[in-house]
C-alpha cells in the first residue's frame, strides 16, 4: 500500500509496440476511477517521476528480447506483489518471437547489416519462462475491457477470470457466419476466448493472437484447414503466428501436420 | 571539467530512449541520442509472408500510428500488384487515419507535452490543477479512437482493414452520429486551443530541412510526393534521394540523414510545407496561437499537432460527408497476387513514414525496407541539442535536463517505431 492507503502499480514495458500501454491510456471512461482507487508510482511512459518500487501489483507488457531484460524483469518479480503479463509479446513471446524458430543471426543481418554481432537479440520465452506470473492477459493487443475486469478483480481480492473455451463460442454466441464454412483460415475453434470474437465479427479471420484455448481439440483444426486447402506449413504458421512460445508446447510438438 | 548529462529512459514518451550529453566547461563536446528498445526484427519476419497478411502484421510495429502503418503497408502491397480500391475504401482508410490523427496528437500534445508547460509531472497530476482540460482531453481522445473503432474495428491493430478493401463497412447512421460528435467536439477543441494560446514557448529557434509529402489539391497527409523544405520534390519511389540513413554503434536505431544532416519529420514539418493549404479551422487555430510559419521553433511541434488536429476535423467532415453519399454496400472482393515492387509513403501523426516491398509472384513478400518516422529525427535532435545547450548551459541542472527533455518530447517520439537500419547517403 501506498501512503495514502491505495494500493501501489507499477506498469513497465519491455520490448514492443506499447499497445498494451496504450489501451490503458485508451480507457477514458475508466482511466480517471482507476487512478483513484490505486496509486500509480512507476510509469515511465505517461508519468516523470517514478520510484523504484515496491509494488503491489506490476503490470509487465512486451518481449523479453535482449539479455538485460531478463535482470530488469527479476528485479520487477521481485518488488511486486503480483505480477500480470500483459499481451501476446509477453504471454507467449509475441511477434518478435518468430526468430526462435529462424536463423537470427542471418534476420540480424538482414536488418542490422554487416555489424549485425553487435545486435543483442536472444531468443524470446514468455514472462513466465523468467518469473512467476500471477495472472495472464493474452492478445495483441490486450484486450482493454479484461484489462478492467482484471484491475476490479485484483481490487477486491478475487482472481482475475479468463475463458479456458475457445473464441468459436463467444462467435457463436454473436450468430456470426462461421468464416471456416466460407473457406477463411480461422483460429477460432482452438483459441482463447475472451476477445468477444473481434476479429470474426467484423468478418475476419481469428489470426490467434490470444494464444490456444487448453481445452480445445487442436489437431480437429488442423484436419479442419487441411481440408479447405491450407497447407501442413500453412496450419503451423498459423499456429505460431502470435505465440510462437506454443512451438515448445508437448500439445503442439505431438500435432500431426 | 568534463560532466555528463545521462537523461536515461526518457519519459512521457513512447518506447525506450536515453539522451547521453557530454559537456566540458559548460561546452558541449557530445551527444548521443540512444535507442535501448530491443530488436525485433521486423524486416526480417516479414519475409516470406502472404501480402494479405504483411500489412496486419507490419502495423504490431507501433500501437500508437497503427493505422498510419497499416494504410502506408497496405498501399504498398497494393502498388506491388498492381490492386485498384474504390472511392469508398479510399474514403474509410482516410477517415481511419483521421481518428489516429486526433488521437495520437491529443494523447501528445495535452497528455504527454502539457505536463511540462504547466509544471506537472504527469497528466495524472496535472488533472488536479486542470481538471476540465483533462476531462476534454479524454474527450477528444475517446473521439478519435471511436472513429478509429467505426472504420477499422478496434483503435490499437485494426482488424477489418484488408489488401483490396475493408472485412467490413460502417452504416451510414454510425457516420451521421459521428460526424455530430466531431461538429460537437469543436467547441472543446476550441477549449484546449484557449488553454495552449496562454502557454509560454520556449524561446528556441534552429532552422533545418523540413520534410513531408505533398499534394497540389489538399494538405498531405495519406498520399502524395516526397519534398523538402528546400523544394525538393520526389515521387514516393524515389524516396532514398531524400532520406538518407546512419545507423550509429551507439544505438539499435538508425537516424535520418539528408545532405549529410539531420532533417525534422512531424506536424510541425508539415504545417511548413504546406501553409497555403490549411482548413479554416487550422488557420484560425494557427492564428489564435501566434506562430508564424515556417517555424524554425522545434517546440512549436506541439502546438503544430493541436492546428493539425483542427485541420483533420474538418477533413473527418468532408470525408464524412463524400462516405454519406455512397452507397456503403459491402461486397466480396478478391485479389491476385503478383510479383512486383511497392513504395508507399504517408504521414503517421509523428512525420514520415516509408514502407516499400518487394514481392514475388506466390505472393510472398521477398524485401521489406521501412522507416518509420522517428528513425529519422534521431539525428535532427542532436543538433537540436547541440543548439539548444548553450543558451540553458548555466540552468540549474534539475531544468538543464528538464529543457533537454521538453526539447526530446517535443519530437512525439515513437522509439519502438525506430528499430531499423540501412545505408548511409
Amino acid at each position: 500500500m501506498g501512503n495514502n492507503g491505495k494500493p501501489t502499480v507499477g506498469i513497465f514495458g519491455f520490448t514492443g509496440c506499447a499497445g498494451c500501454q496504450l489501451n490503458i491510456l485508451n480507457l477514458e471512461d475508466h482511466l480517471l476511477d482507476i487512478i483513484s482507487l490505486v496509486d500509480i508510482t512507476s510509469w515511465v511512459m505517461a508519468k516523470a517521476e517514478n520510484d523504484d518500487g515496491p509494488w503491489d501489483v506490476a503490470f509487465v507488457e512486451g518481449s523479453i528480447a535482449k539479455s538485460t531484460d531478463i535482470e530488469r524483469l527479476k528485479k520487477i518479480r521481485e518488488k511486486s506483489g503480483v505480477l500480470v503479463a500483459i499481451g501476446a509479446c509477453a504471454t507467449h513471446g509475441g511477434l518478435p518471437a518468430l526468430r526462435n524458430l529462424a536463423d537470427t543471426d542471418e534476420w540480424k543481418k538482414e536488418v542490422y547489416g554487416d555489424d549485425y554481432e553487435r545486435i543483442d537479440a536472444i531468443d524470446i520465452k514468455p514472462v513466465s519462462h523468467y518469473v512467476k506470473v500471477d495472472y495472464s492477459l493474452p492478445g495483441c493487443p490486450m484486450d482493454k475491457a479484461e484489462f478492467v475486469e482484471a484491475v476490479k478483480a485484483l481490487l477486491i481480492g478475487k482472481t482475475p477470470y479468463i475463458p479456458q473455451y475457445s473464441v468459436c463460442g463467444e462467435c457463436k454466441a454473436k450468430e456470426n457466419v462461421c468464416l471456416l464454412k466460407e473457406g477463411k483460415f480461422c483460429m477460432g475453434p482452438v483459441v482463447q476466448a475472451g476477445c468477444d470474437a473481434l476479429c470474426p465479427t467484423y468478418g475476419a479471420a481469428c489470426e490467434g493472437c490470444r494464444g490456444p484455448a487448453p481445452e480445445a481439440n487442436w489437431a480437429a483444426e488442423v484436419e479442419i484447414l487441411k481440408k479447405i486447402g491450407a497447407t501442413s506449413e500453412d496450419v503451423k504458421r498459423k499456429f505460431l503466428k502470435y505465440c510462437p512460445s506454443v512451438a515448445d508446447m508437448e500439445e503442439f510438438k505431438e500435432l500431426e501436420f | 571539467m568534463t560532466e555528463s548529462i545521462d537523461i536515461k529512459h526518457i519519459a512521457r514518451v513512447e518506447g525506450h530512449g536515453s539522451l547521453y550529453v557530454t559537456t566540458k566547461d559548460k561546452e558541449l563536446v557530445d551527444v548521443k541520442m540512444a535507442v535501448d528498445e530491443g530488436a525485433r526484427l521486423f524486416e526480417a519476419f516479414l519475409r516470406g509472408r502472404e501480402y494479405t497478411e504483411v500489412p496486419e502484421m507490419a502495423c504490431r510495429i507501433c500501437a500508437i500510428c497503427s493505422a498510419s502503418h497499416r494504410v502506408a503497408s497496405t498501399k504498398a502491397v497494393e502498388k506491388a500488384m498492381g490492386i485498384k480500391v474504390d472511392q469508398q475504401v479510399v474514403d474509410l482508410r482516410r477517415l481511419l487515419v483521421w481518428g489516429e490523427y486526433i488521437e495520437s496528437h491529443i494523447l501528445h500534445a495535452l497528455y504527454l507535452a502539457l505536463p511540462d508547460y504547466v509544471g506537472h509531472e504527469s497528466v495524472i497530476s496535472a488533472a488536479a490543477d486542470f481538471p476540465e482540460v483533462v476531462k476534454i482531453a479524454l474527450k477528444l481522445k475517446k473521439l478519435g479512437n471511436d472513429m478509429q473503432i467505426l472504420t477499422g474495428g478496434r483503435e490499437v491493430h485494426q482488424v477489418s482493414t484488408a489488401v483490396g478493401g475493408f472485412t467490413s463497412y460502417p452504416t451510414h447512421q454510425t457516420l451521421d452520429e459521428i460526424k455530430e460528435r466531431i461538429n460537437e467536439a469543436r467547441a472543446d477543441l476550441q477549449k484546449c486551443l484557449d488553454v495552449w494560446a496562454t502557454l509560454e514557448e520556449p524561446d528556441f529557434e534552429r532552422k533545418t530541412t523540413y520534410v513531408s509529402i505533398k499534394r497540389d489539391d489538399e494538405y498531405a497527409l495519406v498520399d502524395g510526393d516526397l519534398i523538402t523544405s528546400e523544394g525538393h520534390r520526389v515521387p514516393v519511389e524515389k524516396y532514398k534521394e531524400i532520406i538518407g540513413e546512419d545507423q550509429p554503434a551507439y544505438s539499435f536505431a538508425k537516424s535520418g540523414v539528408h545532405d549529410g544532416h539531420g532533417f525534422f519529420v512531424g506536424a510541425l514539418p508539415r504545417l511548413n510545407n504546406n501553409t497555403d493549404q490549411l482548413s479554416p479551422f487550422a488557420k484560425k487555430a494557427l492564428s489564435q496561437l501566434g506562430i508564424k510559419l515556417p517555424s524554425y521553433n522545434t517546440f512549436h511541434n506541439n502546438a503544430a499537432q493541436l492546428i493539425e488536429t483542427a485541420q483533420v476535423f474538418d477533413m473527418a467532415i468532408d470525408t464524412i460527408d463524400a462516405l454519406l453519399k455512397s452507397d456503403l454496400e459491402w461486397h466480396e472482393f478478391e485479389t491476385v497476387p503478383k510479383a512486383g515492387f511497392g513504395t508507399h509513403i504517408t504521414e503517421a501523426p509523428r512525420g514520415s513514414l516509408v514502407h516499400s516491398y518487394e514481392f514475388g509472384d506466390d505472393g510472398l513478400l521477398k524485401k521489406a525496407d521501412i522507416i518509420a518516422p522517428t528513425t529519422m529525427n534521431y539525428l535532427n535532435m542532436e543538433e537540436d541539442v547541440r543548439a539548444l545547450y548553450p543558451s540553458i548551459a548555466d540552468l540549474p541542472r534539475p531544468e538543464l535536463e528538464l529543457m533537454l527533455n521538453r526539447l526530446i518530447r517535443a519530437y512525439d517520439p515513437c522509439i519502438s517505431c525506430s528499430c531499423h537500419v540501412a545505408e548511409v547517403k
